[in-house]
C-alpha cells in the first residue's frame, strides 16, 4: 500500500510539475531559513557552556549612583574578589582579569599589536575551564613577569607551541617568561584571551584594597548547592565592614549619608552562562548578544515556516478538484477515511523530505553569507549537539504533519459521489483567501519592521552629532612616536591634504578612553552639594576645530604653552547640570587623583570655565548626552587628521611614510571616524541586514503561494474567460477581473499589518533616545511595494489567461 | 439479496421538499441482470447509489443480504465495497497516476491481498479482458472503450456478488458498448454475478433480464417487457 502512496505521490509531482516546484521550493526556502537561524540561536545559547563549572561561575557587577551618575559596571573594585573568597565559605575560588588595553608584542622581528591580552589570576585555569597544553597550571601564573598564550598565538610567534620557558618582550620594555600554552578559546565564549598576564605583574593595583574604584572583572566560582540569590544577599554586608570606611576616609559620610543623598552602591552576582545573552554593562569584554534578537528570529524563523506551510496547504487544496475524484475512487473501492488521511499524510511528509534536502544544499550554499551578516561563525555542524538534531528533526516533522493536515482532513472527507459528479464546496476557497491574508498580513508587518530599523538607521547616521565624523582619519598609539609626535603632526599640517590636526586620547565615539570625575562648584560639599559626574577629557588647543565642535559660548584654550591650565570648557549638559546662570568665570572644584587612582581628599583642583562647547554625542545614540569638560593637557593616545581632499589613498600614504620614518619598527594603524561610528551600531545593522534578507525571503514566499493560487484561479476559469472574449470583453477587463479578487485580500492584510507594525517597530524604538518617527511613509511604502508585487505575481497568470485564443479553452470539454 | 421498502430520498428546499425517489419498493435476487432506465431526473442514479451505499435513503428501509444496511457505519460500508460491490462509471473514474496494472490492482491493495497473489489474480483479469500489451499504459493513453474495460475488470477483480454500472457504456460508441455489455452478460451467465446498470439505450437494456422504469421517483413499471 505504502508503494502505491508513494508511485501516486511521486507522479503527482512530476505531472503537475510547476506546482511541486512551488511546493518544494517554498517549502525549501522555509526550512532552510529555519535551519540558519536554528543554528544561529543553538550558537548563542551555547556560550559559555563548555566551561565544565559553568553553572557554579558568576560574575560581580557593580551598580553605582553617584552624584547624578548611574553605571552599571560589569567591573568591581580589586579587593572584592579576595575578600568574598577570604570572608565567604560559599565561594570556592575567584579569578579577576584586568585589561591594560593593547600591548605590543614581540618576538625577534615579529612585533605585534596585539589586543586580546589581560592581566588574570593564577586561578584562571581552575575557574574556567582553559585545557593548558604545555607548562603547569597550578603554577603557571603565579610569579610577575610570566604570562600563559593560546596555542595559535604560540604557533604564530615561535612556529611552534612548544615555547614555555621562552620569552616574549611586551611593549617593547617589558620582558614575560611563558609559563604554559593553552588551547585556543572557543568562539563561543564571552571572553577571548589570547594572552593572560600574571596579576603579580600588576601586584600595585591589585593588592591595593580600594573599594571605591572599580576596574577588575571578578568571577566567583561557588561552592555546589550554593545559592546564588541568598549568597547575594549575604554578602552585603561587605559594604558595612569595608566600603563605609573608605566613604568616611575619603569624603567624611557615612554609608547612610552616602545614601541619603541620593547615592547608592549595589552588587549583583550574575551567572557566567547569562552573560552573553542578557548582559549589556558597562566594560563587557565584547559586544555581547542579546536573548531578543533570538526570540525574534526564532520569531521570523517559525513565521517563514507557516508560510512555507501555508503555501503547501493552498496549493493542494486548490488542486482539491483533481485529488477528490482520487478520493471519491478509492471510497468507492473500500478506503476507509483513516488510510486516506494516511496516505495524504504520508505525501506531506515526503514532499517535506525533499524539501529538507534542498533545504540543506540552500543551507551549505548560504551559510557563510549568513555567519558574515550576522557576524557570527555558523557552522553546520549538526551532528555536535543531540538538541540540534532531535530539533530539525522535530521542525521536518512537524512541518510535514502542518502542511498535510489541512488537505488530509479536507480532501478524505470528501462525498464521494458528490465528487464523483464534480460538485465541491465552496467553503475551501474563503479558506485559502483567509491564509493568503494571513501570509500578506505577515510579509507586511516584517517590511513595515525593515523600513522602521532603516530609517532609524539613517536617522542616526544623519543625526546631528555634535561633531564632524566624514573626512577624519585617526592614528593609533600615536604615543610610540615619542618626541616625534609633534613634529610628526606639524609635517604632515604642510602637506595640502591635511586641515587640521589634534593629539588626543579621547574621541566621541565608543572604543576610545573614557574618564569619569567628580566636580562641584566651588564652596558645595562633594557628596551632599550639587556634585556632578563629569567625563574628563584631556585635549589640546586644536581639538575643538579638528572635529568640528561648535563653542557657543566663551572661547576655545589659548595656543600658548602654559596658558589656560586650570581651565575648562564644559559642555551644555554639565553646564545646565550645575545650573550656571553665567557660566563663564565659574570655578568647579574636584579631589586629586593618586597615581593609584584613589582619590585624596586633602588637595582639591579648580578649575575656571571659559567657554562652553555645543553638545555632541559620544556614546551611542540609545543615551543622553552626559556632562563632559574639556580640559587642556597632555593625552598621547592617537593623532587625528582632517582631510582635505578627495583623493583619501593619497594622504593615508603620506601618514604612513612619515610614520615609518619617525616611528620605525613601530605598527601604523589606523582608522575612520566615521566607520568607528557606525561601529557603535553594528549590531541594528546586523539585524537591519538580517531582517532584510528573512524579508526577502518571506516575499519570495508569500509571492510562490500567490502566483500558484493566481495560476490555479486562472486554471479554473479558462471556460468562463474563453466565453467572456466571445462575448466581447477585453483584455484589460479579464485581467482585472481575475486579479481584482487577490488585490482584495492584499488590501485586507495591509489593514491588518498596518496597526500591528506600528505597535511592535515603536516598541523597538523606546530603546533609542534619539529616535525617529514613524512616519506616514513607512505605510505608503510598504502599502504600494506590497501591492506592486502582488499585482506583478498576479497578472502575470491573468495576463496568460486573458490572451488564450478562447477557441482553444472553449474546445476541450 | 436486496430488499427495498419504502424508500424516499428527497431534498429540503426552504418550504417546499423535493422528492427525487418516493416509496420505492424493489427486491433483487441474486444472479439477476437489472436495468434501470428512465428519463433524465428520474432517479436513477440516485437509486443505484443507494443500492451501493454511496448515499443514504432519507425514508425506508435497505436490506442487503438480510442485514439492515441503515444501521451500518462507515468503516462496515467500506467493508462491503471491498468485498461485495464493484462500481462501474460512465466517467471511468480511473485514477489518472497509475497504470492500466496499478489502477486494477488497487482493490486488492484494500483489501490487503498478498503480493504474489495479487500478481496473478491482476494478470488472470489482463488476460481475461485481453489488455495485457495495454498493462503500462496510463488511462489518458488509452481509447474510452479501453478505459471501460480496465474500469470493469478493476470492478471484477475483487470478485464481487453485485456489480453496479452507472451508465456504462455513455461514452462509448455502439461496437464498445456491446463488447463491454457481452461481458456483463457473460458474467452474469457464468459467474452468478448480480449486475444492476442504469443506461438510457433500450438496445443496452436488452441485455439484462429485467428492466426497472423510473419517473419522478417511482417505479412505474417493472419488467415492461415480460409479457412479449
Amino acid at each position: 500500500m505504502f508503494r502505491n502512496y508513494l508511485k501516486i505521490t511521486l507522479r503527482n509531482l512530476w505531472n503537475n510539475k510547476s506546482y511541486s516546484f512551488i511546493n518544494i521550493v517554498g517549502l525549501a526556502f522555509g526550512l532552510a531559513s529555519c535551519i540558519i537561524i536554528l543554528l544561529y540561536v543553538n550558537n548563542e545559547l551555547s556560550y559559555d557552556k563548555h566551561h565544565k563549572k559553568a553553572d557554579r561561575i558568576a560574575r560581580v557587577a557593580s551598580f553605582i549612583d553617584f552624584s547624578g551618575s548611574y553605571l552599571e559596571l560589569a567591573t568591581t573594585s580589586a579587593p572584592m574578589g579576595p575578600t568574598l573568597r577570604n570572608d565567604y565559605t560559599e565561594v570556592e575560588d575567584m579569578v579577576r582579569f584586568r585589561p591594560r588595553g593593547e600591548f605590543l608584542v614581540r618576538s625577534g622581528d615579529i612585533n605585534i599589536k596585539e589586543s586580546d591580552i589581560i592581566f588574570s589570576d593564577p586561578s584562571v585555569f581552575n575557574v574556567f575551564t582553559i585545557p593548558v597544553i604545555h607548562g603547569n597550571a597550578e603554577t603557571a601564573l603565579l610569579e610577575p613577569y610570566t604570562l600563559a598564550l593560546s596555542r595559535s598565538k604560540a604557533l604564530k610567534y615561535f612556529g611552534t607551541e612548544y615555547v614555555v620557558g621562552k620569552t616574549l618582550l611586551l611593549d617593547d620594555d617589558q620582558t614575560f617568561e611563558i609559563t604554559a600554552v593553552y588551547e585556543d578559546m572557543p568562539e563561543t565564549s564571552h571572553f577571548n584571551f589570547e594572552f593572560l598576564l600574571s596579576m603579580e605583574t600588576n601586584a600595585d593595583e591589585a593588592n591595593n584594597g580600594v573599594w571605591i574604584s572599580n576596574n577588575f572583572r571578578t568571577y566567583l566560582l561557588l561552592k555546589e548547592g550554593t545559592d546564588l540569590n541568598a549568597f547575594e544577599e549575604n554578602f552585603k554586608s561587605i559594604k558595612k565592614t569595608y566600603i563605609e570606611p573608605q566613604l568616611i576616609q575619603f569624603t567624611g559620610n557615612t554609608l547612610e549619608d552616602f545614601q541619603e543623598a541620593g547615592n547608592s552602591i549595589e552588587y549583583e552576582l550574575q551567572p557566567l552562562t547569562d552573560i552573553h545573552l542578557y548582559s549589556d554593562l558597562v566594560a563587557e569584554f565584547e559586544p555581547n548578544g542579546n536573548i531578543k534578537y533570538v526570540f525574534l528570529f526564532s520569531g521570523l524563523a517559525g513565521f517563514i515556516l507557516i508560510l512555507a506551510c501555508i503555501n503547501f496547504m493552498n496549493l493542494s487544496t486548490a488542486r482539491s478538484v483533481k485529488r477528490a475524484k482520487e478520493v471519491g475512487i478509492r471510497k468507492t473501492l473500500g478506503s476507509v477515511r483513516k488510510q486516506l488521511v494516511t496516505q495524504f499524510f504520508t505525501e506531506s511528509i515526503l514532499l517535506c523530505l525533499f524539501s529538507f534536502l534542498i533545504a540543506l544544499l540552500i543551507v551549505e550554499l548560504t551559510l557563510p553569507f549568513f555567519s558574515n551578516l550576522s557576524g557570527t561563525n555558523l557552522i553546520s555542524n549538526y551532528f555536535s549537539n543531540t538538541n540540534l538534531i532531535l530539533s530539525i528533526a522535530g521542525i521536518v516533522l512537524l512541518t510535514g504533519l502542518l502542511s498535510g493536515s489541512y488537505p488530509a482532513v479536507m480532501l478524505s472527507g470528501f462525498q464521494p459521489i458528490k465528487v464523483l459528479k464534480g460538485v465541491l464546496d465552496k467553503g475551501t476557497s474563503r479558506f485559502r483567501s483567509l491564509l493568503v491574508v494571513f501570509q500578506f498580513s505577515v510579509s507586511l508587518v516584517v517590511i513595515i519592521g525593515l523600513l522602521v530599523i532603516n530609517k532609524q538607521l539613517d536617522f542616526i547616521q544623519n543625526q546631528s552629532l555634535g561633531f564632524q565624523k566624514e573626512q577624519t582619519v585617526i592614528i593609533h598609539d600615536a604615543y610610540t612616536l615619542d618626541t616625534n609626535l609633534n613634529v610628526y603632526k606639524e609635517e604632515l599640517l604642510k602637506e595640502p591634504e591635511f586641515k587640521n590636526a589634534t593629539i588626543s586620547s579621547y574621541l566621541p565615539v565608543s572604543g576610545f578612553s573614557m574618564n569619569d570625575q567628580t566636580f562641584w562648584p566651588k564652596g558645595d560639599d562633594p557628596v551632599q552639594g550639587n556634585t556632578s559626574s563629569s567625563q574628563v577629557w584631556r585635549v589640546d588647543t586644536d581639538y575643538i576645530p579638528t572635529l568640528g565642535m561648535e563653542i557657543i559660548e566663551g572661547r576655545n584654550f589659548s595656543e600658548d604653552r602654559g596658558a589656560d591650565e586650570n581651565t575648562v570648557i564644559l559642555n551644555e549638559a554639565l553646564a545646565n547640570r550645575f545650573g550656571f546662570e553665567e557660566p563663564l568665570g565659574e570655578v568647579i572644584t574636584t579631589f586629586t587623583q593618586r597615581p593609584d587612582g584613589s582619590f585624596d581628599t586633602e588637595n582639591l583642583l579648580e578649575f575656571t570655565v571659559i567657554g562652553i562647547v555645543k553638545n555632541f554625542h559620544f556614546r551611542s545614540l540609545k543615551e543622553n548626552i552626559a556632562p563632559l569638560g574639556l580640559f587642556k593637557g597632555n593625552s598621547r593616545g592617537n593623532v587625528i587628521f582632517k582631510i582635505d581632499s578627495q583623493d583619501a589613498g593619497t594622504a593615508l600614504a603620506k601618514l604612513e611614510n612619515s610614520w615609518k620614518e619617525m616611528a620605525p619598527g613601530q605598527p601604523f594603524n589606523y582608522s575612520f571616524l566615521d566607520e568607528r561610528f557606525d561601529r557603535m551600531y553594528r549590531t541594528e545593522n546586523r539585524v537591519s541586514n538580517l531582517v532584510f534578507a528573512f524579508s526577502v525571503l518571506i516575499i519570495i514566499i508569500a509571492c510562490l503561494g500567490l502566483f500558484g493560487l493566481s495560476a490555479y484561479s486562472a486554471e479554473q476559469r479558462t471556460k468562463e474567460i474563453g466565453i467572456r472574449k466571445v462575448l466581447g470583453a477585453s483584455v484589460s477587463g479579464i485581467v482585472s477581473l481575475v486579479s481584482k479578487d487577490f488585490l482584495k485580500l492584499i488590501l485586507i492584510s495591509f489593514l491588518i499589518a498596518a496597526p500591528v507594525g506600528y505597535f511592535i517597530m515603536q516598541q523597538w524604538l523606546k530603546e533609542f533616545t534619539y529616535k525617529t518617527n514613524i512616519g506616514f511613509d513607512v505605510f505608503l511604502i510598504s502599502g504600494i511595494g506590497i501591492i506592486l508585487i502582488a499585482s506583478i505575481t498576479v497578472s502575470w497568470q491573468s495576463i496568460k489567461a486573458a490572451l488564450t485564443n478562447p477557441v482553444k479553452s472553449l474546445k476541450s470539454e | 439479496m436486496i430488499k427495498l421498502r419504502n424508500i424516499d430520498r428527497y431534498i429540503d428546499k426552504r418550504l417546499q421538499r423535493n422528492f427525487i425517489l418516493k416509496g420505492i419498493d424493489l427486491d433483487i435476487a441474486e444472479g439477476d441482470f437489472i436495468s434501470i432506465m428512465g428519463p433524465s431526473g428520474a432517479g436513477k442514479s440516485t437509486l443505484l447509489n443507494i443500492i451501493g451505499f454511496l448515499d443514504d435513503a432519507n425514508e425506508g428501509e435497505y436490506y442487503f443480504l438480510d442485514e439492515p444496511v441503515h444501521g451500518l457505519n462507515e468503516k462496515q460500508k467500506s467493508e462491503y465495497h471491498r468485498s461485495y460491490i464493484g462500481f462501474v462509471f460512465q466517467a471511468y473514474h480511473l485514477i489518472d497516476e497509475l497504470t492500466v496494472y496499478e489502477n486494477i490492482e488497487m482493490p486488492l491493495l484494500y483489501r490487503k491481498v498478498k503480493g504474489s497473489q495479487r500478481k496473478s489474480m491482476v494478470a488472470d483479469m489482463l488476460d481475461r479482458f485481453n489488455i495485457v500489451a495495454k498493462k503500462d499504459l496510463f488511462p489518458n493513453q488509452l481509447s474510452g472503450g479501453q478505459q471501460q474495460l480496465v474500469g470493469v475488470a478493476r470492478a471484477l477483480i475483487g470478485s464481487p456478488k453485485l456489480i453496479l454500472a452507472d451508465e456504462p457504456t455513455g461514452n462509448l460508441h455502439s461496437d464498445q458498448s456491446k463488447e463491454i455489455m457481452e461481458t456483463f452478460k457473460k458474467l452474469n451467465k457464468e459467474d452468478g454475478v448480480t449486475i444492476i446498470q442504469v443506461t438510457h439505450s433500450d438496445e443496452m437494456a436488452s441485455y439484462g433480464d429485467r428492466i426497472i422504469n423510473l419517473q419522478d421517483g417511482a417505479v412505474t413499471e417493472n419488467n415492461p417487457y415480460e409479457e412479449e
